[in-house]
């Protein structure tokens, strides 16, 4: 039997962890070190780990039931995070400033050549970045076309 | 994700949600913890993973956010699911995963880290099999490429 394994058979309890002593000095100490940690983080890893948060983020807004953050609200993050201007993102991908300012406002839909060219920056699959455009379109579909769609129905069809 | 059935090496899907009352494990279940009193408290702090349509938990955890610093404060295993005929394995490794994404999702200075005091003869444990770093004391963290790897063994692989 392992090490590992035989640790875990030999706890009286489930119990994995100890409550953490908030407010010591040693805490506070703690804290500290954490945070000092982060600021001596590498740029270039520093923005995979906020890509990887942005990846997080938008796979949650997907299993939620509301669209109130466009596709666009996204890409803009994105560019935040990559710390460019978006002058210098819309000249880097060849758009035009007004076509990527529309597609960051929603009036301009993405395309899966972008949602591609998005894939190999960030990293977040392009799928992921077509997913929450369509999740919005759809929950805004499933109100404002109910009556329409609700007069078609198998029976009537196959009858 | 998946937690795996021992006996007979099948995958389980599971998922790991803020539980309603009724499925908040009892101390008269032979849990450890009194979960109950955390959920009277503040039923957003706390995690249940269990089985998909089903209502069996087979492990707890309970997250802090201090000044922004996530803490583990407490994670809990099913009392069938330790010692050496425990039923089901990874449901540790999924709940520490679940804790690490939702420290990646933080915007503050402790971005990616996730914090916690382990128990003195589980330190090696969390070591070796979860990546942590020992620092002042018994208390640990796990960094952000780390938890990376976590999140890809325990939640995204088996998707």
């Amino acid at each position: 039997m392992s090490d590992q394994k035989r640790l875990i058979t030999e706890l009286e309890n489930g119990l994995l962890t100890e409550p953490m002593d908030f407010g010591t000095e040693e805490y506070e100490n703690f804290k500290l070190l954490i945070r000092g940690k982060v600021s001596e983080t590498p740029k270039k890893q520093r923005i995979h780990i906020s890509l990887l948060g942005l990846k997080f983020h938008m796979q949650d807004y997907l299993k939620s039931n509301i669209n109130n953050k466009k596709v666009g609200s996204f890409i803009k993050q994105f560019i935040e995070l990559v710390e460019i201007k978006q002058i210098d993102f819309a000249n880097y991908l060849e758009l035009r400033p007004s076509n990527l300012s529309k597609l960051l406002s929603g009036e301009r839909r993405l395309n899966i050549e972008l949602a591609l060219i998005l894939e190999k920056l960030s990293n977040i699959d392009a799928d992921l970045w077509l997913r929450v455009q369509n999740h919005n379109e759809l929950l805004t579909a499933q109100k404002t076309l109910r009556k329409k769609v609700n007069k078609y129905k198998l029976a009537e069809l196959i009858k | 994700m998946y937690i795996l059935e021992t006996k007979t090496n099948k995958l389980i899907k599971s998922q790991i949600l803020n539980p309603a009352k009724d499925l908040v494990p009892r101390k008269k279940e032979s849990w450890s913890f009194n979960w109950l009193d955390v959920h009277k408290k503040d039923a957003q702090s706390i995690f249940a993973l269990k089985e998909e349509n089903k209502e069996t938990v087979h492990g707890m955890l309970h997250l802090i956010s201090d000044g922004g610093m996530l803490v583990m404060e407490l994670i809990e295993l099913a009392p069938f699911n330790i010692g050496s005929n425990k039923m089901y394995d990874n449901v540790a490794g999924c709940l520490i995963a679940y804790a690490c994404r939702k420290s990646l999702k933080l915007e503050t200075a402790y971005k990616g880290y996730l914090t916690f005091v382990s128990k003195t003869e589980l330190i090696n444990l969390y070591k070796e099999k979860y990546f942590a770093t020992q620092t002042i004391g018994n208390r640990m963290y796990i960094d952000p490429l780390s938890g990376e790897k976590l999140i890809n063994n325990y939640l995204e692989n088996h998707e």
